[in-house]
């Protein structure tokens, strides 16, 4: 216990950047979600098709190489972020694909009696949208959405290999350091991650009871 | 960036690289969709059993299946590698394997196996669930064992339930086996790293990667969909109609 104890202060501080990197993810994937699940419905086909592929593409890519793309792409292309920057960059447009098809889908579920009847009743595009497809379609989302950002949470351990300090990378660090107690870092790592996620997925449960009334 | 160099990739030493990580992926993704599948399936027939007997298993079961699931994946390499692969006494029972692969392949390769199983027990038991309750009663009052009314009524449909979840798994797992490269496994996209710093072509490397990835998991699902479609030609499921179709309309489709 006292590899824990000795190094609490320097691994626990590496929650500030998990939270930070889960909080922009789940922000910027959720917005540029909206904006792909957009693009993915629109009339056109050329832009359906387009959007379609891209997802496709994000999709059949691993999460560690997207992060290793992103991070070398910023830096080819003349940006000169730092590492936690880009891995937020990558967790987000990663997220968002599987964002946007959940949204999507939520979205398609609504019954279509129920938006001719809107449109029949007066009410405009944005209108219907608004009042009667979105409230239906967020209760349907919401189950999907909150596995999503639980996945995403548990993720962001792996910006620790582009150099990001975060919890996951202090603890590996402070495992390499003492070298002799992997199980008790180990688990120690895994009951923190353990506890926000579960904690995370049962506020979820309980928000979708709520979302019934 | 100006002319491509695509000699990179394609040169003998790209290409060499490329081919070893490629097989290390490919080997990987097939113990870990194969082993999943067992372990996870035994997970989901321990969760549906009805015994009262067994409801300590459920628990246990219930409870594992949930830790595993709220655990990053690189938190549990780093416990099988660091810790249950650092014991002597592990070492020395999988000492006849090593021959064959190396400890961190096989430490790599048993995380992938277990973090799976816990997601693809949720699949199989929501796929046993699905199946009504009036096909066990129909098969057992027609006089069929429970052996029999489990792998010869309930486990075909329930598979057949849960296979396009199954299929986002094997997929899932074909990609993750990425993670693997931090304990040292040279597999796809540490070979790719290892070529993009002996040549900094960053985008045509990593492209090349993405692209061989792309490919590989449509692989995947293809077969398995393929493999679904089979089966229910095999039992007399009703096929759609595919008659000639435009091109448009297959891009329609598609994109639907």
């Amino acid at each position: 216990m006292s590899a824990i104890f000795n190094n609490w202060e320097y691994m626990i501080s590496g929650l500030r950047y998990t939270f930070l990197l889960a909080l922009f993810g789940i922000v910027g994937s959720f917005l540029l979600g909206c904006v792909i699940a957009t693009l993915r419905l629109s009339p056109y086909l050329p832009v359906r098709l387009f959007t379609k592929a891209f997802i496709e593409l994000v999709r059949s890519v691993p999460l560690l190489l997207f992060i290793f793309f992103t991070y070398f792409l910023m830096t080819e292309l003349g940006y000169n972020v730092s590492a936690f920057v880009s891995g937020s960059i990558a967790l987000a447009v990663f997220t968002s694909v599987y964002v946007a098809e959940i949204i999507r889908s939520g979205i398609l579920g609504v019954h279509p009696g129920h938006v001719e009847a809107a449109r029949a009743s007066g009410l405009s595009y944005l209108q219907t949208m608004r009042y009667v497809v979105l409230p239906q379609a967020v209760r349907r989302m919401m189950p999907s959405l909150s596995s999503e950002f639980i996945m995403l949470v548990k993720e962001t351990s792996l910006v620790s290999v582009i150099g990001v300090q975060e919890f996951y990378a202090r603890v590996s660090i402070t495992n390499s350091r003492v070298l002799v107690h992997p199980f008790e870092l180990l688990a120690f790592a895994a009951v923190v991650y353990f506890c926000i996620c579960f904690a995370l997925s049962l506020v979820a449960r309980r928000s979708e009871l709520r979302s019934d009334l | 960036m100006g002319s491509v160099n695509w000699n990179v990739v394609f040169g003998p030493e790209g290409r060499a690289l490329f081919a070893s990580g490629l097989w290390i992926t490919v080997q990987i993704a097939f113990y870990a969709i194969v082993f999943s599948t067992l372990i996870g399936s035994l997970i989901a027939f321990g969760r549906v059993s009805r015994s009262p007997a067994l409801r300590p298993l459920r628990v246990a079961l219930t409870a594992l299946v949930e830790f595993i699931r709220n655990v990053p994946v690189l938190v549990q390499l780093a416990f099988w590698y660091f810790g249950v692969f650092g014991l002597s006494t592990v070492q020395w029972l999988v000492s006849p394997l090593t021959g064959i692969y190396s400890i961190e392949f096989i430490a790599g390769t048993c995380a992938l196996i277990v973090y799976r199983s816990a997601y693809i027990a949720e699949a199989v038991r929501a796929g046993l669930q699905s199946v009504p309750r009036g096909q066990y009663e129909a098969a057992t009052a027609s006089g069929l064992g429970y052996m029999t009314t489990m792998v010869r009524i309930i486990m075909p449909q329930a598979y057949r339930m849960a296979l396009p979840t199954l299929i986002n798994h094997y997929v899932g797992v074909t990609k993750n086996t990425s993670i693997v490269l931090v304990i040292g496994v040279p597999d796809l996209v540490f070979q790719a790293y290892t070529l993009t710093s002996r040549t900094f072509e960053v985008f045509l490397v990593m492209g090349a990667a993405v692209a061989v990835f792309v490919v590989l998991c449509t692989l995947v699902s293809a077969g398995f969909n393929a493999l679904g479609r089979y089966l229910d030609h095999r039992w007399g499921y009703a096929r759609r109609s595919t008659g000639p179709r435009s091109i448009r309309s297959w891009l329609e489709a598609w994109a639907a």
